[in-house]
C-alpha cells in the first residue's frame, strides 16, 4: 500500500504516464502491480540521475563482433505491438514508460552476415525490435553501460519458428538504469539469455517471456559486485504445451548492497507437458546488506513438472576448510568459490567466443583487475 | 476425528459435495440486530458482563477498524463483504445463564457434539483431551477442568479469562497481534466473541491434549473467536481445534485471532483441522476463513510448532507465523491444504528470525482439484542480528485437473550474512507409475489416489498429535 | 616429526579425546586402529586444524614447531596432508585447476615459482594413470559425481602430487572395493620413503594387508590403549575390539 502511495505522490512524466494509461489493463493498480514491484523501491528508480559515460567497450568485445548500433534501421510506431501484447498479469512501468518515446526502431539480425552482433544500447535512444528470421542462427550481444539517457528502454526480442538465438548481455557501471525485455518465442524455436551485471549502482532489469510449444528458453544471470540497489524481475510464461524454460539467477552481495530478485512461471490450463524450473542463489557476504527473493509459480495445468529453489547463505566453511587444508589461503579459496558459484550462469553460454570473454571478464573482476 | 482418514476421504470425494458435518441444530437463540455499530459492540462486551476495560479496548479496536484497508495481498477473488449483513453474536438462549454442569446444558447443543464425534459428558469424554466447545459466540464446556485447575493449568474460555484473570489477558491479548495489524484484526478485537484461553504455569508440562471445537450454528452469523495461549518458562502444551459449520446457502465469515506466547524453553505445539463448510460444487455458500495467527517465542530456547489441516470454507487466507525474539528459539509450520471445486486458499506462514541462532522448518503441501486456486505464501525474513539463523523452506503441490490452479509465492528476506536460508517448491500431478502400480495391485483409481494422496501429506500428518493421527 | 602429548579435545561440550599420546618419526607407518565413535576421526580434523574442536588439553608437536599456532593452509603447506574419509564436492571447480591451485599455493610458501603447466600437466597424467584416474575425470568439477571410490583415488592423487612430509589417511578404505583398495594401496606405498611419514587410521585390518604399518595402535574412547607392531592388528582382527581393547 505504502508503494501505491509513495508513487503516486511523485511527480514524475513517466510514471503519470503510466497512471494515466489504461492501454494495458482496466485497472492498473490492481494487487499485482504492487506485488510485483514487492522489493523494487520504485520511488528510488523515479528519480533519474544519469551522468555521461565514460566507460568504453572494452576491445575484446569489438574483436567477436559486427556492431549494429549504428546501422540505419526502420523506425515503426510501437502503439499497435503493445496492443497485440498477450501477458498475463504482467503490468510494467516500462513497457508504459517505452509510450513516452513511442518511436521504436526494427533490427533484423539476419539483415547481417556476421554471426556475433553487438548492439551498444549507448547508441540507441529508442526502443528497440529485434526480429530473428525462422531457422536463424545468430549470437546477440546487448551491451549497455554508463547510460545517458532518461527514458527506460524497452527491447522486444521475436524468436520467429525454428530459430535458434542466443543473447549475452553485459550491464555494467551504471549509475542507473531500466531495461525491460520482453521476448516472444514462436513454435520450435529456442533463446538462450545470459545477463551477467556488475558494478552496478542502481538498476532494474525486467525479463518477459512468453512460450509457444516446443520452446526452449533458457535466462541465466549474474550479479556481482553491485552497489546500491539491483533488481531483477522475470515473468515467463508457457501458453501452449510442451516448452521448457530454466532460470537461474546468481547473486553474490556484499558491501551494503541489496539485491532483488522476483521471477515467476506461469503455466496456463492448456500448457500440459510444460517443464519450467527456476533457481536463484545468493552469496550475502556481510550482514549490512540485503538478500530479497521471491520465486513464484502459478500453475494451471495438471500434467507439468515444474520447481524452483532459493538459497541466501554464506560462503560454504566446510569447502573453505577443504581448501585450506590443501594448503590453499583462504583468501584465494574464497575467489575460486566464488567463480565456482558463477560459473552455472557463465557455462550456459553456448558460443565459445562470448563464454570465454565473459569468464575472462569475471576472472578478471574477481582477481581486482 | 482421525485427521488422515479424513484426508483420504476428502480427496476420495473429489467431485462429489459431500460435507458430513453440513446438518444444523435447533435451538433458540439471543441475537443484536443485524449489522456493525458502536451499539453491537457494546451488546457483545455487556452480553458478557466485561470489565469496563475490555470494552474499552473493544471499542478503541472498532475505530482502528475503520481506518484500516482491508487486507489484498493474497491471491484471491474475494467479493465485497457486506459487514452490515451479519449478526455479529449468537447465542444459544439456554447458555444466557453460564450452565454449571453439563446437565443443565440444552440437549440439544450436546448431541449437535456427540454427531459431531465431540462427546462433553464426564463418562464419555475424550481420554487424554481436554475440549473447550464453542457454539456460535459461547463456549459450552470445558472438560478435564479440575484435573488440569490442580497443576495450576488455566484452560477456559477467553471470556471467563477476562473475568477471573483480568491480569494475565491485559498483559498478553494483543501483544502478538497488535490491533492496529489489519483490517480483520481490528474487527476481531472489537467483537470477538469466545474462544480459549490457557496458561501453563512455570515446569509444567500440560499431561493432556488441550482442544477447542468451533461450531458455526446460526445463520448469517460471524464468528469472530479469539484465542491466547501463554507457555510460562520450561513448560509444554499441545492444543488442537477443529471447527465445522452447517450448509448454508449464505457465505458466513469467521475471522479469528490466535495469539500465542512461549516464554523461555517453553514450548507449544499448536494443531488445526479446519473442515468449515467449503460451500456446494458451484461455489456457492461456505465460510470466508479470514484468520490470523501468530506466535511470540520471546524466551530464549523456546519453540512453537503449528500443524495445520485445511480441508474446509470457502475462501481461506490465513499465515500461522512464529516471531522468534529468543536465541536459539525454533519456528516450525507443517500444512497441508487440500482444495476442491470452487474453493480459494491463500496460506502459509511467516517465520521472523530476530534472536541468535534462531531456526525455522516449513513443510507445506498444497492439492487441488476442481476448479480451485490454492496458494502458498510465505515470508522468511533473517533480521541482520540474527547470527546463524537457519531456515528451510519445502512447498510441493499436486494438481488434479486442468482446471485448477498451484501457485506458490515464498518471500525470502536476508540480512544476515551467517545465515542460511533455504526454498525447494515442486508442482506435479500425482505420479502415474504409483497410480498405476496401485492399481495393479488391486486397488481401485480412488483408493489409490488416496493412498498416494495421504503418502504426499503423511510428512505433515505425522505431526498431528496421536489422537488425532493414525 | 608427530608429538602429540596428553591430547584433551571436546566438541560441543562433549569430550572426545582424552589424554592421547602418540609419537610418529621420520619415516615410519602408523595404523590407528579403533571402534566407531573412539575419536579416530577427531583426531585427524584436529591435527589438519578443523574449526569447531576445543583442545583443553595438551600438545602437538610437529616438525619442532607447535602445529596448533599454524592455519589450516599453514599446517598444509608444511607438509600436512589429510586424505579426508568424506571429500568435499565443490561444483564449478575443475579437478586439474583444483590440484594445481594448491601445488602453486605450496610453491609459494616455500618461496618457490608457480610450477609450469606443461610440466604440471605431465606429472598428474602420469600419477593419474597409475591410479587408474581417467583425464575426462581430471576435468570435472572436483568430486562432483564422482563414485565413493573414484572420491578415494582422487584424494591418493593429491596426496602424490603434494608429496606430503606427514600423510593422515582417514578411513580411506571404506567404500572401497578390492582392486581400488589395490589401487590406492599401491598409490600410497609408492610414496612412502625414509623421509616421510604416514598415519593409517581405519577400522578394519584388511588395509594394512596392503600398507604395511611399522606400529599399530588401538584407540579406545578417546586414548590409545594398546600398542604394538603388525602382529597386533592380526590379533586384534581375531579377538575383535572388546576383547583386546576393553578387557586388558
Amino acid at each position: 500500500m505504502d508503494l501505491a502511495n509513495n508513487i503516486q505522490n511523485i511527480n514524475n512524466p513517466v510514471l503519470l504516464d503510466y497512471l494515466n494509461t489504461k492501454i494495458l489493463t482496466n485497472d492498473p493498480f490492481k494487487k499485482p502491480f504492487v506485488e510485483n514491484y514487492k522489493y523494487a523501491q520504485l520511488n528510488k528508480h523515479i528519480n533519474i540521475d544519469f551522468k555521461a559515460s565514460t566507460f568504453e567497450i572494452p576491445k575484446s568485445l569489438l574483436d567477436i563482433s559486427f556492431e549494429i548500433s549504428s546501422q540505419p534501421h526502420p523506425e515503426v510506431d510501437l502503439l499497435e505491438t503493445i496492443q497485440n501484447w498477450n501477458f498475463h498479469n504482467s503490468d510494467s512501468i516500462f513497457r508504459v514508460g517505452s509510450l513516452v518515446n513511442r518511436k521504436s526502431i526494427q533490427i533484423n539480425l539476419d539483415n547481417f552476415k556476421e554471426n556475433i552482433l553487438l548492439l551498444d544500447l549507448n547508441k540507441i535512444q529508442n526502443n528497440i525490435q529485434i526480429e530473428a528470421s525462422p531457422s536463424s542462427s545468430k549470437v546477440l550481444i546487448i551491451y549497455n553501460a554508463n547510460r545517458n539517457q532518461e527514458v527506460p528502454q524497452s527491447i522486444f526480442i521475436n524468436s520467429s519458428k525454428q530459430s535458434n538465438l542466443e543473447i549475452v548481455h553485459f550491464d555494467l557501471s551504471n549509475k542507473k538504469s531500466f531495461l525491460y525485455f520482453q521476448s516472444i518465442l514462436e513454435t520450435g524455436s529456442s533463446l538462450n539469455f545470459t545477463s551477467i551485471q556488475y558494478f552496478n549502482n542502481h538498476t532494474r532489469n525486467e525479463f518477459y517471456a512468453s512460450l509457444d510449444s516446443e520452446c526452449n528458453f533458457s535466462l541465466h544471470g549474474l550479479n556481482y559486485d553491485n552497489k546500491g540497489l539491483n533488481d531483477n524481475y522475470s515473468f515467463i510464461q508457457h501458453l501452449k504445451p510442451s516448452s521448457s524454460s530454466r532460470e537461474i539467477f546468481k547473486s553474490i552481495i556484499s558491501d551494503g548492497a541489496i539485491t532483488n530478485f522476483q521471477g515467476k512461471i506461469y503455466v496456463d490450463a492448456i500448457a500440459q507437458k510444460t517443464d519450467g524450473y527456476q533457481m536463484s542463489r545468493s552469496l550475502l557476504l556481510d550482514s549490512h546488506s540485503k538478500a530479497n527473493n521471491k520465486p513464484e509459480l502459478e500453475i494451471y495445468a495438471d500434467d507439468v513438472k515444474c520447481s524452483h529453489g532459493s538459497t541466501v547463505s554464506k560462503i560454504n566453511q566446510d569447502q573453505l576448510y577443504y581448501f585450506n587444508s590443501r594448503g590453499i589461503s583462504t583468501e584465494i579459496a574464497k575467489i575460486i568459490l566464488k567463480k565456482a558459484f558463477l560459473m552455472e550462469v557463465l557455462n550456459s553460454i553456448r558460443d565459445t567466443q562470448v563464454k570465454e570473454l565473459s569468464i575472462n571478464l569475471i576472472d578478471s573482476l574477481l582477481n581486482g583487475h | 476425528m482421525a485427521a488422515t482418514q479424513k484426508t483420504i476421504e476428502q480427496v476420495n470425494k473429489l467431485g462429489n459435495n459431500e460435507y458430513k458435518y453440513g446438518f444444523s441444530t435447533d435451538v433458540e437463540e439471543i441475537k443484536p440486530p443485524k449489522g456493525l455499530n458502536e451499539e453491537v459492540v457494546k451488546f457483545i462486551s455487556a452480553q458478557k458482563n466485561e470489565p469496563e476495560w475490555m470494552l474499552e479496548w473493544r471499542l478503541n479496536a472498532f475505530k482502528v477498524f475503520h481506518k484500516l484497508p482491508h487486507p489484498n495481498w493474497a491471491k484471491l477473488n474475494i467479493p465485497k463483504i457486506d459487514f452490515q449483513d451479519y449478526y455479529y453474536y449468537s447465542s444459544p438462549k439456554s447458555l444466557a445463564d453460564k450452565p454449571k454442569s453439563l446437565d443443565e446444558i440444552d440437549p440439544e447443543i450436546l448431541k449437535t457434539y456427540e454427531k459431531l464425534g465431540i462427546p462433553l459428558k464426564e463418562q464419555e469424554i475424550l481420554s487424554g483431551v481436554a475440549v473447550d466447545a464453542v457454539f456460535d459466540s459461547v463456549s459450552v464446556a470445558t472438560t478435564y477442568k479440575k484435573q488440569l485447575n490442580d497443576l495450576g493449568i488455566i484452560f477456559c474460555s477467553i471470556s471467563e479469562a477476562i473475568k477471573e484473570h483480568p491480569e494475565l489477558v491485559k498483559k498478553y491479548l494483543g501483544s502478538v497481534i497488535p490491533v492496529t495489524d489489519h483490517s480483520f484484526s481490528a474487527l476481531n478485537s472489537a467483537v470477538f466473541t469466545d474462544g480459549s484461553f490457557v496458561y501453563i504455569p512455570e515446569n509444567v508440562r500440560c499431561p493432556v491434549e488441550l482442544s477447542t471445537y468451533f461450531r458455526i450454528n446460526a445463520i448469517n452469523t460471524g464468528q469472530f473467536e479469539r484465542t491466547l495461549i501463554i507457555a510460562d518458562k520450561n513448560s509444554y502444551v499441545s492444543y488442537l481445534e477443529g471447527c465445522t459449520a452447517p450448509m448454508r446457502d449464505e457465505n458466513q465469515l469467521h475471522a479469528a485471532n490466535v495469539e500465542l506466547i512461549a516464554l523461555d524453553d517453553a514450548e507449544i505445539k499448536y494443531s488445526t483441522v479446519q473442515n468449515w463448510y467449503p460451500g456446494d460444487a458451484e461455489g456457492k455458500g461456505g465460510i470466508y476463513n479470514f484468520v490470523t495467527k501468530r506466535g511470540a517465542c520471546r524466551g530464549v530456547n523456546s519453540k512453537i510448532s503449528w500443524t495445520q489441516v485445511e480441508t474446509g470454507s470457502a475462501i481461506t487466507w490465513k499465515y500461522p507465523s512464529c516471531i522468534l525474539q529468543g536465541d536459539n528459539s525454533k519456528g516450525e509450520f507443517y500444512s497441508v491444504a487440500i482444495t476442491n471445486n470452487k474453493q480459494q486458499a491463500d496460506t502459509g506462514t511467516k517465520m521472523i528470525h530476530i534472536g541468535k541462532n534462531t531456526s525455522s522448518k516449513i513443510i507445506s503441501k498444497g492439492i487441488s482439484a476442481g476448479y480451485a486456486n490454492n496458494t502458498y505464501r510465505g515470508l522468511v525474513n533473517i533480521h541482520s542480528k540474527a547470527s546463524n539463523a537457519r531456515n528451510f523452506t519445502q512447498c510441493d503441490s499436486l494438481l488434479i485437473g486442468n482446471k485448477c490452479g498451484a501457485h506458490t509465492v515464498p518471500y525470502i528476506e536476508s540480512s544476515n550474512a551467517d545465515s542460511t536460508v533455504e526454498h525447494e517448491a515442486t508442482t506435479s500431478k500425482i505420479n502415474e507409475d504409483q497410480l498405476f502400480y496401485c492399481q495393479q495391485r488391486g486397488l481401485s483409481s480412488e483408493d489409490a489416489v488416496g493412498l498416494i494422496v495421504n503418502g504426499f501429506c503423511k510428512e505433515v500428518l505425522q505431526h498431528l498429535p496421536m489422537e488425532f493421527a493414525v | 616429526m608427530l608429538e602429540i602429548k596428553n591430547l584433551h579435545v571436546s566438541m560441543e561440550g562433549k569430550k572426545i579425546l582424552k589424554g592421547l599420546d602418540l609419537k610418529i618419526n621420520q619415516g615410519e607407518v602408523h595404523a590407528l586402529m579403533g571402534p566407531n565413535g573412539s575419536g579416530k576421526s577427531t583426531l585427524s580434523y584436529v591435527l589438519s586444524g578443523k574449526e569447531g574442536y576445543d583442545i583443553e588439553e595438551g600438545s602437538i608437536t610437529y616438525k619442532n614447531k607447535n602445529l596448533l599456532d599454524l592455519e589450516v593452509d599453514e599446517r598444509a603447506n608444511e607438509g600436512l596432508f589429510l586424505a579426508f574419509q568424506y571429500p568435499m564436492e565443490i561444483p564449478g571447480v575443475q579437478t586439474s585447476f583444483f590440484l594445481r591451485t594448491a601445488i602453486n599455493s605450496k610453491r609459494k610458501y616455500l618461496g618457490k615459482p608457480e610450477i609450469d603447466s606443461l610440466e604440471f600437466a605431465k606429472s598428474m597424467r602420469g600419477v593419474a594413470e597409475k591410479l587408474s584416474i581417467s583425464s575426462e575425470m581430471l576435468k570435472r568439477d572436483l568430486n562432483v559425481n564422482y563414485s565413493g571410490g573414484e572420491k578415494k583415488k582422487q584424494e591418493i592423487l593429491q596426496m602424490s602430487m603434494l608429496n606430503p612430509d606427514m600423510a593422515i589417511l582417514d578411513e580411506t578404505d571404506s567404500g572401497l572395493d578390492i582392486d581400488a583398495l589395490r589401487i590406492v594401496s599401491e598409490g600410497v606405498n609408492n610414496l612412502r620413503n625414509n623421509n616421510n611419514s604416514f598415519l593409517v587410521i581405519t577400522h578394519y585390518q584388511r588395509l594394512l594387508n596392503y600398507i604395511k604399518p611399522d606400529f599399530v595402535h588401538i584407540i579406545a574412547d578417546g586414548k590409545i590403549v594398546k600398542s604394538g607392531d603388525y602382529s597386533l592388528a592380526l590379533e586384534l582382527e581375531e579377538k575383535g575390539y572388546e576383547n583386546l581393547a576393553f578387557n586388558k
